[in-house]
């Protein structure tokens, strides 16, 4: 119990509901990686075949389990979120600390560079770079996460300027303290978990953007995922019949769900983390 | 849509629509509806969606065989057509011809291009000897054989290399004619305007918008017929599933794509909806790059194709909507008579003959040949659902026999940049597999087969396989130059025999041709063979 009310101390209710919702996704698609090779791929049903007996959704256009494209897509959307996730908050991380303490040229530069990309449409960007480089999963990734830092490295820059003018660390500095080892031994501490909800929202926006990406039919339409399922439930006017309800359906709420989950723990956990809200709150 | 295609044949393709009291290819239109709907019989304006831009409409410029061509066939028109079976004359009063050598063709009087001015006879010498001098781009009517051509008051008469039984339907009923005092100033003709766009045609343009379409207006003063239709406009919606929503609300009156074979139904219960249908000849292949190893050797490519069961690709991926492709590529229905060829499938016969290429499975279970792993690629275009579902099967079949495929789907300009650059098959090309497809009038003469596989690149312009093989080449030549039909049937099936020995492509299937319209505004769509429903029958009360 103990464990449950320190979470929920440190999440919130809203917080806890999202983390339940993500260890469901999470435990789906790790089931999903337990499948055999080929889930998803092979033929097993009459095309079009409605819910029935070892076909709980029924099969696609091709005869395959949706069901199984489904869990399969679990994987695929949530370890593209992750990758995205963890390389966007490492660049954000990168770039955001040395524009905060790195001289000013390098600040200003680091920092006009940014608004120079966050003035570009970031999903419109992605469409683009996917088509030129193709659609593979690593490509994908890669793209994502050189798209989504700017607006992370931007709020970490802020937190790392923000942690610099503490009175401690001016003393630290006064008294000749290299700047490197002001960072890793007190600026961590508050920078630290602010990285949190930036990998938390990464990931969020990441899946969206591919699910996008994928239901316009630019992603690669031949592997599961969700934004694939819906591509061919779009192609297929499957929205005309009543296999909506178990075609298009279900990896419509999977996105939604994980998505959702994903948003209440960013906004639990920058809600108590990140100092001026936390100053916002309190006062 | 599907892949460019020269644009022979394609007025070819024209022509027949004809009513369906005429000419044995011409299917009625089948009105699918409850009885007692309305239908309209002519129309003020009628819209029709086409996929992509097809630039300004001259018979240069447009972009696609289908349904580019087509457009541009209602703007201008050749000597004359193909209607049904049969050639009609068009411009010209009638074809004479003793020995299939010496045409001559009187022509029509009274015929004024849109401008106002008088279609003579020099313009006819002048549209010949500017498509001699400009023989590019993908469409490009080759009038090499045309030895000589002279007028005398208003008849020409032109004079062949050698006697050509198909010249009227593959040469004369695809040469768009062009007006002199519009054309002689132009030497890019990439990049004619549309104030080129200027024939004796059924209808003018009007309006042209990259972003927004066409407007085509009736020619009120033509020549050889009455449009049942006032304005057509035509525009570009790129998605498939955007088409067919459009044309269920009515705004769009007809979509030039093939109806999805999941959608048939749910069109054919709609009112209002009608459906016209006739044998398509466009094609549906699997591309090998013959001029890369593995693929350079018959052997690997026949092992490939055995793997495949086209049957099975029309079963589940067009819901039976479709004929499986013959292995010599003609259609059953083509007016070259078609061999009736085995199929190739025989998933055990593949492994066989892998196994004595000396492929031995490797510890994944893919195959080893010459030291490197039986793992390709295959494009695909992403914008057509079949293709991409057929491709996702052809990689289950392959990996059955032990070779991996792995397939990227591209848009379609990103894919023809790789398989046939810049439309031009001298310049290479860069893949491994793709699927890839012809438009119908590929299917319609002899000749036309040829382009697919001669080595030369003039004689075979649509080579974009890159097929080398002397036995082929040699009875190429036979069928582009024999003097008569029989010798030319005969080398016909020599090489429809040697397609399927040397599998330069695998001919998966043909689609079935199928296109929906709104019956409440327009009814008259009418079937051609290798131009379906968007012809100058359609639309124009023919008077021939």
């Amino acid at each position: 119990m103990t464990a449950l009310r320190r979470a929920h101390g440190l999440l919130g209710t809203p917080g806890l509901i999202g983390a339940a919702i993500l260890t469901a996704v999470v435990g789906v698609a790790v089931y999903g990686f337990l499948l055999p090779e080929g889930a998803g791929h092979a033929r097993v049903g009459t095309p079009y075949a409605p819910p029935g007996p070892g076909l709980p959704l029924g099969a696609d256009d091709l005869g395959r389990d949706l069901f199984e494209q489904l869990v399969v897509g679990a994987g695929t959307s949530l370890s593209l979120g992750f990758l995205v996730a963890v390389a966007t908050t490492v660049i954000a991380a990168v770039v955001g600390g040395a524009a905060g303490i790195g001289p000013r040229w390098m600040s200003a530069t680091i920092m006009r560079g940014i608004d120079i990309m966050l003035i570009l449409p970031e999903l419109i960007l992605f469409i683009l770079a996917a088509a030129f480089l193709g659609q593979a999963f690593g490509i994908r990734v890669a793209i994502l996460a050189l798209i989504l830092w700017p607006v992370p490295a931007r709020v970490l820059r802020a937190a790392v300027l923000t942690a610099w003018s503490r009175g401690h660390l001016e003393v630290a500095r006064a008294m000749g303290a290299p700047r490197w080892w002001l960072l890793v031994r007190h600026g961590s501490y508050l920078i630290g978990p602010l990285l949190i909800p930036v990998f938390v929202r990464t990931a969020m926006r990441a899946i969206l953007y591919d699910a996008t990406l994928s239901f316009l039919g630019l992603g690669d339409p031949t592997t599961p995922s969700w934004g694939t399922t819906l591509y061919w439930v779009q192609s297929n006017g499957v929205f005309l019949s009543e296999a909506w309800l178990w075609w298009a359906l279900p990896p419509g709420a999977a996105i939604t769900l994980t998505v959702l989950g994903l948003a209440l723990i960013g906004i639990a956990v920058e809600e108590r983390l990140n100092p001026a809200l936390k100053e916002a709150n309190s006062s | 849509m599907y892949r460019r295609t020269p644009r022979s044949i394609a007025a070819a393709g024209l022509l027949a629509l004809t009513l369906a009291a005429c000419g044995g290819n011409t299917a009625p239109v089948q009105n699918q509806g409850a009885p007692g709907q309305k239908t309209a019989g002519t129309a003020a304006s009628v819209t029709i969606s086409i996929s992509s831009d097809e630039s300004t409409l001259t018979p240069f410029t447009n972009q696609t065989g289908y349904p580019g061509d087509n457009l541009v066939n209602l703007i201008f028109d050749s000597l004359v057509t193909v209607q049904g079976d049969g050639i009609k004359p068009l411009l010209a009063k009638e074809v004479q011809t003793t020995d299939n050598k010496v045409y001559t063709l009187p022509l029509r009087s009274g015929v004024t291009w849109h401008d106002g001015k008088p279609f003579t006879a020099e313009d006819v010498l002048f549209s010949v000897d500017y498509y001699r001098e400009h023989m590019e781009g993908d469409s490009a009517i080759d009038v090499r054989p045309i030895e000589k051509v002279s007028a005398e008051g208003d008849t020409v008469t032109m004079t062949l290399k050698a006697p050509d039984p198909e010249f009227p339907r593959r040469l004369l009923a695809d040469m768009a004619m062009l007006p002199k005092h519009l054309w002689e100033s132009v030497t890019k003709v990439k990049e004619a305007g549309t104030d080129k766009a200027v024939g004796t045609g059924p209808f003018k343009l009007t309006t042209y918008d990259p972003s927004r379409g066409y407007t085509l207006t009736a020619n009120a003063a033509y020549a050889m017929g009455k449009p049942k239709v006032q304005t057509v406009k035509v525009v570009v919606i790129p998605e498939e599933a955007t088409q067919f929503a459009a044309l269920r609300t009515g705004e769009v009156h007809m979509s030039t794509r093939l109806v999805p074979p999941q959608q048939l139904q749910s069109f054919k219960q709609q009112p209002n909806i009608g459906i016209v249908e006739g044998t398509e000849f466009a094609s549906t292949l699997l591309a090998f790059n013959t001029g890369r190893a593995p693929f350079d050797k018959a052997e690997v490519r026949r092992a490939l194709a055995k793997a495949i069961d086209v049957n099975d690709l029309v079963k589940t991926v067009l819901l039976g909507q479709g004929t499986p492709g013959n292995p010599g590529f003609i259609h059953a229905k083509s007016p070259i008579k078609a061999d009736e060829l085995p199929p190739l499938f025989d998933p055990e016969g593949a492994k066989r003959d892998l196994d004595a290429l000396g492929a031995a499975p490797g510890a994944d279970g893919i195959r080893v040949l010459s030291g490197k792993p039986m793992s390709y690629e295959l494009l695909v275009q992403s914008s057509s659902t079949d293709r991409l579902r057929a491709a996702e099967l052809i990689r289950d079949m392959l990996k059955n026999v032990g070779v991996a495929v792995k397939i990227t789907s591209l848009d379609s300009d990103s894919l023809d940049a790789k398989v046939w650059p810049d439309y031009d098959v001298a310049q290479g090309r860069n893949y491994d597999m793709s699927m890839w497809g012809w438009s119908a009038p590929t299917m319609l003469s002899s000749g036309m087969i040829a382009q697919l596989v001669a080595s030369d690149h003039k004689d075979g312009p649509l080579n974009v396989v890159g097929f080398k093989n002397d036995a082929v080449d040699a009875v190429v030549k036979t069928l582009t130059s024999a003097p008569t039909m029989e010798e030319r049937s005969e080398a016909a099936k020599q090489l429809q025999k040697l397609l399927a020995e040397q599998v330069p492509f695998l001919t998966l299937y043909y689609r079935n041709g199928t296109y929906a319209f709104r019956k409440d505004t327009y009814d008259g769509w009418a079937w051609q063979d290798g131009a379906a429903a968007l012809n100058k029958f359609s639309l124009v009360d023919m008077a021939l």
